[in-house]
C-alpha cells in the first residue's frame, strides 16, 4: 500500500547534508522522516526553523572575522551615534 | 610513459621522473576537475541567481498600473458611483493612454454607440491591433461599454457588429469636467479672500518634504519625533514594516527605491484599502485624492465644502504633508506639490526640477534629485556617501556599518555582518546592490560595471551562504507495491512537473505540495482500476485507511495519509 508523507524536501549540499543529520542526532526529537540522498532529506514541516537557526549557529562558529569587523564596532563606538 | 625510458638507471633516477609525471599526471588532472568544480559552481550560482526573489525596482509598478488596477477591481455598485464625480473622471482621463484619449474624445458627443467596424476604418490594418487592445483596456476599466456584447474581440467584430459607447456615467462626469458644467464641487471650492498666514508655494514644498521623509524616516527605523498612529498603522497595514517589533520589511525597502509618486499612491492605495474598517465611504474617499490631483498648486481651497468623511481624510493627509492645514480649526488648506502630481504622469522629480523652491530639499530620495547618486563603494568594501539626509544614511546604515560622519559625508564599510543584518530583515542582495548602483556617484556610475565585481559578488556570497538548504514543501510516497504503480505515478507527476525527487531504487517518490491533490486523485483512481481488474492484486494493507471516500467495502484504500 502506498503510503504518503506530509513534510518538507530539503535541498542542499552534502556538507551541509551532514551538519543536518548531526543536528538530528543531537536533537531530543528526530526531524528526519527519509534520508533520500546526498543532497536530499525529507524532514517535517515544523522542524524547518530549527535546522535553519541552527545551521546558522553551527556555521557562524566556523567563520573566520576579520579583525577589522571588531575595531570598527570600536570605532563605531567612540564615534557613536551620528551628530546632528 | 617517459619514465619507464629512463628506467634502466638508478633506482634514483628512475623515481624522479616517476615522481614528475605523476606530478605531471595529477596537474593535468587537476585542471579538468578545476573545471567541473568551476562548471558546477557556475550552474549552482546561476541557479541561486534565477531564484532570487523577483524583486526588481520598480518593475512595472507605475502610478498608472497601481490605480487602474485598482479601479478595475472595484465592485460594480462602486464603479457607478466613482464615475458620476467629474474629478475621477478627468483624472482616469489624464492616465490613459495618448490612443485611449484619442478614442474617448471621438466617442465623447457620439449620439449613438459606434459598431467597432466604423471603428476600424479610423486606422491602418497595423494600428487595429494596437486599437482592439486600447478598447480593451477601457472596457476593463468600464470607461467604454457595449450594450448587450461581450469585450471588443476581433472575432465578434465582423459585419455591423456591436456598438461602441462610453458609460454613461463616465460620458456624463467627464463631459460637466470639460465644460465646467453641473454643480458638483467635485473640483473644490477655490477661498476667495486672501490668506492672512501668507502660504507660499516653497513653504509647501518644505512642508512636504518634511512630512514625507519623516514618514519614509519612520520606516528606516530612525526615531523622528512624534509621529501620528494614522500613519504608523497604515504602514503597518501596508506590510511595509513587520507589525511584531516595526522594523522595515523587504517590501519596505523595495518602496524606499521607488519614486515618489508611486510611494505616495502605494500608501494611498492602501489607505484605501483600510478605509472600509474604518468605516468611510469608499466613492468619497476616492473622489477625494482624484480631487486632490485636481487642485492647483499654491492655492488655498475651503474647508467648508467638504464632507465629514473628507474632512477626517484631511486629517489623516496631513501627516503624510499631502496636504497642508495651518490649525485645526483653519477654514482653508492647501494642497502640497505631492498631492497636485496625484493624478498627472509626470513624475515629481521631474516635474520639480524647473523649481527652485524645491531644489533645496534633502537631495537623494527626497522630492527632487532622486537622479543624483551620491555613493562610492570601492573594491575594499569601502562606502563614501557624500550626503548629509538622515533619511539616506538611515538607509545606508541598513546594510553599511557607517563608521564616521562628516559635514556632507559618511564613510563605512560592508561587512559581512552587516549584510547578513540587512538580509534576517529580508533584504535581498539583489536589492541592496540596486540600491547602491542606482545611487551610485557620477564618478561611480563612470565604471561598467557601476559597483565593483568583487563587492557585488561577495554580497551576493553574503546571501547564498545564509541559504544553504532550498526548502519545499512536498509529498513523500512510499511502499509502492508494485514497479509499474511507481512508474505510472512517475510519469504522470512529471507530466505536470510535480516531482521533486525520486528514486526507482526504492520506489520513493517526493511531489510538490502543489500537486498533492492530483496525485493523490490520481493514485486512488489508479489503484480502484487496478484492483477492479485484478481483484486479487491489491495487497493485504496493513494499517486502516483514514481518509476513505468511497473504497470498495473489501478493499484497503490504496492511499494511506500519515
Amino acid at each position: 500500500m502506498v503510503q504518503a508523507v506530509r513534510g518538507v524536501l530539503l535541498q542542499m549540499d552534502a556538507a551541509i547534508k551532514q551538519i543536518i543529520l548531526e543536528i538530528n542526532d543531537q536533537s531530543p526529537q528526530p526531524f528526519i522522516l527519509e534520508d533520500l540522498d546526498d543532497e536530499h532529506v525529507f524532514v517535517q514541516e515544523e522542524s524547518v526553523d530549527l535546522v535553519r537557526a541552527k545551521l546558522d549557529e553551527i556555521l557562524e562558529k566556523n567563520t573566520y572575522k576579520v579583525d577589522e569587523d571588531v575595531t570598527m564596532a570600536k570605532v563605531q563606538q567612540t564615534v557613536a551615534s551620528p551628530a546632528a | 610513459m617517459g619514465p619507464t625510458a629512463a628506467a634502466p638507471g638508478t633506482k634514483k633516477a628512475w623515481s624522479r621522473p616517476a615522481r614528475k609525471a605523476a606530478a605531471a599526471a595529477a596537474s593535468a588532472n587537476t585542471p579538468s576537475a578545476a573545471a567541473a568544480a568551476a562548471a558546477n559552481a557556475a550552474t549552482s550560482w546561476n541557479g541561486a541567481l534565477g531564484s532570487a526573489p523577483d524583486v526588481k525596482p520598480s518593475a512595472g509598478a507605475t502610478v498608472k498600473g497601481l490605480i487602474e488596477d485598482y479601479i478595475a477591481n472595484l465592485p460594480l455598485a462602486y464603479r457607478d458611483r466613482i464615475y458620476q464625480q467629474p474629478a475621477t473622471c478627468l483624472a482616469l482621463f489624464r492616465f490613459a493612454t495618448p490612443l485611449g484619449k484619442q478614442i474617448i474624445m471621438r466617442i465623447l458627443y457620439a449620439a449613438h454607440p459606434i459598431p467597432l467596424a466604423d471603428m476600424k476604418l479610423w486606422c491602418t490594418t497595423d494600428g487595429e491591433k494596437e486599437l482592439i487592445r486600447a478598447l480593451e483596456h477601457l472596457y476593463r476599466l468600464h470607461i467604454i461599454a457595449i450594450p448587450d456584447a461581450p469585450p471588443p474581440r476581433p472575432a465578434a467584430s465582423d459585419g455591423s457588429g456591436p456598438g461602441v459607447a462610453l458609460s454613461p456615467h463616465f460620458r456624463q462626469s467627464l463631459h460637466n469636467a470639460l465644460t465646467g458644467s453641473g454643480d458638483h464641487a467635485s473640483f473644490g471650492q477655490e477661498s476667495t479672500a486672501p490668506d492672512k498666514h501668507l502660504v507660499t508655494q516653497a513653504m509647501l514644498d518644505q512642508y512636504a518634504t518634511e512630512r514625507w521623509e519623516a514618514v519614509l524616516h519612520y520606516l528606516v527605523g530612525s526615531p523622528s519625533g512624534k509621529r501620528k498612529r494614522a500613519v504608523t498603522k497604515l504602514l503597518e497595514h501596508s506590510g511595509l514594516m513587520a507589525r511584531a517589533n516595526l522594523t522595515i520589511t523587504s517590501k519596505g525597502f523595495q518602496f524606499l527605491l521607488q519614486d515618489v509618486n508611486v510611494q505616495v499612491w502605494a500608501f494611498l492605495l492602501q489607505y484605501l484599502q483600510m478605509s472600509d474598517e474604518l468605516k468611510m465611504d469608499l466613492v468619497e474617499v476616492l473622489g477625494f485624492l482624484f480631487q486632490l490631483g485636481s487642485l492647483r498648486f499654491g492655492a488655498s481651497y475651503s474647508v467648508d465644502t467638504l464632507t465629514e468623511t473628507q474632512k477626517h481624510m484631511l486629517e489623516d493627509l496631513k501627516p503624510l504633508g499631502i496636504v497642508y492645514q495651518r490649525k485645526k480649526k483653519s477654514s482653508r488648506f492647501y494642497p502640497t506639490r505631492l498631492a497636485t502630481t496625484l493624478t498627472s504622469k509626470t513624475l515629481l522629480s521631474s516635474g520639480a526640477d524647473g523649481d527652485s523652491a524645491t531644489g533645496h530639499a534633502a537631495g537623494g530620495q527626497s522630492l527632487t534629485g532622486e537622479e543624483t547618486g551620491f555613493i562610492i563603494v570601492e573594491t575594499n568594501y569601502r562606502v563614501y556617501a557624500y550626503t548629509s539626509s538622515a533619511l539616506e544614511i538611515a538607509v545606508l546604515s541598513l546594510f553599511v556599518n557607517l563608521k564616521a560622519r562628516f559635514m556632507n559625508m559618511v564613510v563605512g564599510m560592508i561587512t559581512r555582518d552587516s549584510v547578513r543584518e540587512a538580509l534576517s530583515k529580508g533584504i535581498s542582495a539583489t536589492q541592496i546592490i540596486d540600491y547602491l548602483t542606482s545611487q551610485a556617484h557620477p564618478e561611480l556610475k563612470k565604471n561598467n560595471p557601476v559597483l565593483p565585481a568583487t563587492v557585488s559578488d561577495q554580497i551576493r556570497l553574503w546571501e547564498m551562504e545564509k541559504e544553504r538548504i532550498t526548502p519545499s514543501h512536498a509529498w513523500l510516497y512510499r511502499d509502492f507495491a508494485r514497479q509499474d504503480d511507481y512508474e505510472a505515478t512517475v510519469a504522470y507527476a512529471e507530466a505536470y512537473n510535480f516531482v521533486l525527487w525520486k528514486n526507482p531504487t526504492n520506489r520513493i517518490i517526493v511531489v510538490d505540495a502543489r500537486g498533492q491533490d492530483q496525485v493523490r486523485a490520481y493514485l486512488k483512481r489508479a489503484a480502484t482500476a487496478h484492483t477492479r481488474a485484478v481483484p486479487a492484486g491489491a495487497p493485504a494493507g496493513s494499517q486502516p485507511s483514514q481518509s476513505a471516500s468511497q473504497p470498495p467495502p473489501s478493499q484497503e484504500l490504496p492511499v494511506h495519509v500519515v
